[in-house]
């Protein structure tokens, strides 16, 4: 049976599901009462299958052609850390983060006394006759930022080139407001014996007693401290009291 | 670089072998690389894979399906690669089911050489057909274009204003093309009826 044109536009329609319903039903009718209809549409699909069955053979042998062109392939099987390199450098680099996070946010543990003794420490102003004349550096590090770790590396370092004992006066309390006692005690213990440091002793003596306890020795600190509550006439009379109480009923 | 993807492409489209060959060398290494160890596959194996999603690509191409490159043509084979693994998987799950019913396989060779045979006479009754019946064919059935594009293919400097006329130039084109397929499916067959394929 001949097939015209039309039959075949309306067939390749059906087979791609885009024929409108009514010229639909008429061809599966059509299907359904003529035979030889039927098998002529179904040559014809056979056909353009087959037709396109070739174009695949014929691209498959241009690829096998491609094939005797073409290199070795080398399938290495990729090294795993050049697989997980990505995450790898993440878990490096959060480690890294997390290392320098730590180390800057860990302030050192103070232990009962020492916690006695920073809680007690309060500032003493910069005075004497130095004042006017000492490098701003340092009095701004101890007086407006009173940083005292770095206000007693800078105070030592002046004391070192003017050999003032004030700096060193103010090193050590500096010392001892940053929780470095065993460098202040040795430095305030000469200066309470010093002459020139008569007028501010029982100050010495204050911070040598916070020097002590800083570093356990708690009898020494004590001694100080009935030694200043029990005088009189003492500024630091009631502190000294307080704070000997508190080491005693702590 | 996305520009040479799509000048290529058109150029596959048009039927340019070498455009074919570029993207297939180029391509290859990198999609074998990938498919070899992310699915475990024997380097015969995703060879196989590559090519059977390098002819889906073709055929996508050739239909019009893929109209433009965006990321690349590796992206674009190892989707289809993944595709066609996932269904691989999907029908291998499905025969193990159903394998009783499986066909011996000395019928399924039968089959296979039936449709070898089959395709020879397509091949042998196309080459004896004219050559605008063969390039109506190539453009209707493989480029799947439609009677209006398969005009303009063919007319490519004409721009016919008149609506009529256009429609009676395509309307030709469409007996033509009815009447080529025609001829050729009664040849082929004529020869299979002859030959006793598929009895």
């Amino acid at each position: 049976m001949e097939l015209n044109a039309k039959d075949i536009a309306l067939l390749e329609l059906y087979w791609k599901a885009e024929l409108a319903g009514q010229e639909r039903n008429a061809l599966e009718e059509r299907f359904n009462t003529d035979a030889d209809f039927r098998e002529a549409a179904n040559e014809l699909q056979r056909l353009q299958k087959g037709l396109r069955n070739i174009q695949r053979r014929q691209w498959k042998d241009q690829m096998a052609q491609f094939e005797q062109k073409a290199p070795a392939l080398a399938l290495t099987k990729p090294a795993w850390w050049k697989k997980w390199w990505i995450l790898l450098v993440w878990i490096l680099l959060l480690s890294v983060l997390a290392i320098w996070l730590l180390s800057k946010e860990r302030k050192p543990q103070l232990n009962e006394n020492q916690a006695i003794a920073q809680a007690a420490f309060e500032h003493f102003p910069y005075y004497g006759a130095t004042l006017g004349t000492s490098p701003q550096d340092a009095i701004r590090l101890y007086e407006e930022d009173q940083d005292y770790v770095k206000a007693e590396q800078a105070m030592q370092t002046l004391f070192q080139e003017s050999k003032d004992s004030t700096y060193l006066l103010y090193a050590a309390i500096a010392a001892v407001g940053s929780n470095q006692a065993e460098k202040a005690i040795p430095v305030l213990e000469q200066l309470a014996k010093s002459a020139r440091f008569e007028t501010i002793r029982e100050d010495v003596e204050w911070y040598l007693a916070l020097g002590y306890l800083g570093v356990g020795e708690k009898k020494r600190a004590k001694d100080i401290l009935r030694k200043i509550g029990s005088n009189s006439n003492s500024t630091r009379k009631k502190e000294a009291n307080v704070l000997f109480q508190k080491i005693i009923f702590k | 670089m996305m520009q040479d993807a799509n000048s290529l492409l058109l150029r596959i489209r048009a039927g340019d072998d070498r455009a074919i060959e570029e993207v297939y060398l180029l391509c290859r290494q990198g999609f074998c690389q990938n498919f070899a160890y992310k699915w475990n596959l024997s380097t015969d194996q995703v060879l196989e894979l590559y090519q059977e999603s390098f002819l889906v690509l073709l055929e996508s191409i050739q239909v019009g399906k893929i109209q433009e490159v965006r990321q690349g043509w590796l992206p674009l084979l190892k989707g289809i690669g993944r595709n066609l693994l996932l269904v691989q998987n999907r029908q291998t799950k499905q025969l193990k089911l159903e394998s009783e019913e499986l066909l011996p396989n000395t019928a399924a060779e039968n089959e296979a050489n039936d449709e070898e045979a089959f395709l020879q006479i397509i091949q042998a009754e196309l080459d004896n057909l004219g050559e605008k019946c063969r390039e109506l064919i190539d453009l209707r059935v493989l480029k799947d274009l439609s009677y209006k594009a398969i005009y303009s293919w063919l007319n490519p400097s004409q721009n016919t204003q008149d609506e009529s006329a256009l429609a009676t130039a395509i309307g030709g084109i469409r007996v033509q093309y009815g009447r080529c397929i025609d001829r050729l499916r009664e040849k082929v067959f004529d020869r299979v009826k002859n030959t006793g394929l598929w009895n």
